[in-house]
């Protein structure tokens, strides 16, 4: 068995604050699908073919300069709570944790681009990055796609642009995703309202971790449906232009809250910040709703204390994986709630 | 309205369904809700719209449902009906062979079923360049068209820049 290197436990890219510091974006994220001309998509190949996947894939990865030699680990020779680490900070999706052989995921050192191999598409490229960056990510991201494709010959048609297993995500290949905090709109009981009122067509908003997951801690991500017929910069153009009527609302909401409501919000504050210090057992959902009300009373001048760095980062190291990692055991259920909320409180207490 | 099916008759039953806090809706006629089991207000449990917006394909293919169904894809052998079920395709070649029955499914998922954007330029960086140069200038030309001129002066700045890479290849 691989472990995984010991800076992945205190180091992740994406997670630190933008410069300047974005309250409401905490990320964002582009990926890419892409497959091998000239051999069946991951799901239905062969376990031959599977490996002329990794090795062409391993080869262009260890050839593109800006993935700057990345680590590189293969499924089935890691640990089970290792994978959904990796998963729980977004570096791997869950399916590609649950699977094994032949399955690899590439990490750039700082842990802001990963690729994917044999998940759903040969490869799967994703870059994140801290705060309100689409455009950023891109360029990031572009190189990367460029820089593998001098190894590998990508299966594309002029019709259908990249060909991808479904073809929800066919032409570009592109999802684009920022996950913001909206809770002004939560608490006011406006957001259904301005979320139908501002998604169009070919837009969705979902939760916290992605495709079918609830909305927690009113963290949400807003990503585009379309891949086809829509090229790249108008799909990041569509989601900024929405983000920014998002975000506009967001700080009307908070503006309208603070004028009508200000000790009821500050209550709100300080008791999520009493329960983080003095809660003796806590889920991880009750304390990314908890963290909300922290990053609230961050923004509001409230308190000076944790940095959004760390709330960021502590998003990410309540989930189960993670608390089991810097446990270095395996905890049952009531364990990790126990053992999170101890974690919690002597980092308030700092 | 039209239903979504048969493109028609008029859509008298209207569906919608909650999955994955992602909603799904259909609007369709009597006739074409009898074919997917809805009778009345009732729905069979396991109708998913999700997958019926896949599987609705060969119902608007001329009704020949039965024939695309056991269609299979010469490369990879997957069949239509394993397409149908997964939502995932075999291969490259599974975009041709289904061509006539993706196309309308596309057309409901996606914006156009014409690629836009990127394309792969293998080894040819002025190609590329070249393709993106006058990418961007058609991006340019909507963007003074819609006095959007911040947008116009940042792809003005990126013709620039690229224009001085291409001149590195001897090409204007």
């Amino acid at each position: 068995m691989v472990d995984l290197p010991k800076k992945y436990l205190t180091e992740c890219g994406w997670l630190k604050t933008g410069k300047p510091i974005d309250n409401l974006v905490i990320s964002s994220r582009i990926r890419l699908a892409r497959n091998i001309e000239g051999i069946p998509f991951s799901q239905w190949a062969s376990s031959t073919d599977l490996k002329r996947i990794s090795e062409q894939a391993k080869k262009a990865i260890r050839n593109a300069s800006s993935l700057n030699n990345p680590d590189l680990f293969c499924m089935d020779e890691m640990e089970p709570t290792d994978r959904y680490f990796l998963a729980e900070r977004n570096m791997i999706s869950r399916e590609l944790a649950k699977s094994g052989i032949e399955r690899y995921v590439a990490i750039c050192k700082d842990q802001t681009a990963s690729i994917m191999v044999n998940e759903e598409d040969h490869l799967r490229l994703q870059v994140l990055m801290p705060g309100n960056n689409l455009e950023e990510t891109w360029k990031r991201i572009n190189q990367i796609d460029t820089d593998l494709e001098e190894s590998i010959t990508y299966s594309f048609s002029n019709t259908f642009g990249y060909l991808t297993a479904c073809p929800t995500n066919v032409g570009t290949g592109i999802r684009c995703s920022v996950m913001v905090h909206l809770p002004a709109l939560v608490i006011s009981r406006r957001i259904d309202k301005v979320l139908s009122a501002v998604t169009q067509m070919g837009i969705t908003v979902r939760g916290l971790s992605g495709e079918g997951s609830e909305i927690t801690g009113n963290l949400f991500q807003i990503s585009n449906q379309w891949t086809l017929g829509i090229s790249e910069l108008d799909t990041i153009a569509k989601i900024d232009t929405l983000l920014e009527q998002i975000l506009d609302q967001e700080r009307k909401a908070l503006d309208k809250l603070i004028k009508e409501k200000r000790s009821q919000v500050e209550d709100r504050i300080w008791r999520a910040f009493a329960t983080l210090s003095y809660a003796q057992v806590m889920s991880s959902n009750e304390a990314i709703e908890l963290f909300s009300s922290i990053r609230m009373g961050l923004n509001l001048g409230i308190f000076e204390k944790p940095s959004y760095d760390s709330l960021n980062d502590m998003i990410v190291r309540v989930r189960p994986a993670h608390l089991q990692k810097q446990a270095e055991k395996t905890l049952t259920a009531t364990e990790r709630d126990e053992y999170r909320a101890e974690l919690i409180r002597n980092w308030i207490k700092n | 309205m039209l239903c979504e099916i048969c493109k028609k008759n008029p859509a008298k039953i209207h569906i919608t369904q909650l999955k994955n806090s992602k909603k799904y809706s259909i609007h369709i006629c009597h006739d074409c809700s009898q074919k997917c089991g809805i009778e009345g207000t009732s729905i069979n449990p396991s109708f998913s719209i999700e997958q019926f917006l896949t599987g609705n394909i060969s119902f608007t293919k001329n009704q020949d449902a039965e024939f695309n169904a056991h269609q299979t894809c010469s490369s990879c052998g997957l069949s239509y009906n394993a397409f149908k079920e997964s939502g995932r395709l075999g291969c490259a070649l599974c975009y041709d062979t289904f061509s006539p029955e993706l196309k309308p499914l596309l057309q409901k998922v996606q914006k156009e079923v014409k690629h836009i954007g990127k394309t792969p330029g293998k080894g040819d960086a002025q190609l590329v360049l070249r393709r993106n140069v006058s990418y961007l200038r058609m991006q340019l030309k909507e963007a003074v068209g819609q006095e959007n001129f911040e947008l116009a002066a940042k792809l003005r700045d990126q013709i620039r820049d690229m224009e001085g890479q291409l001149s590195h290849y001897g090409i204007e």
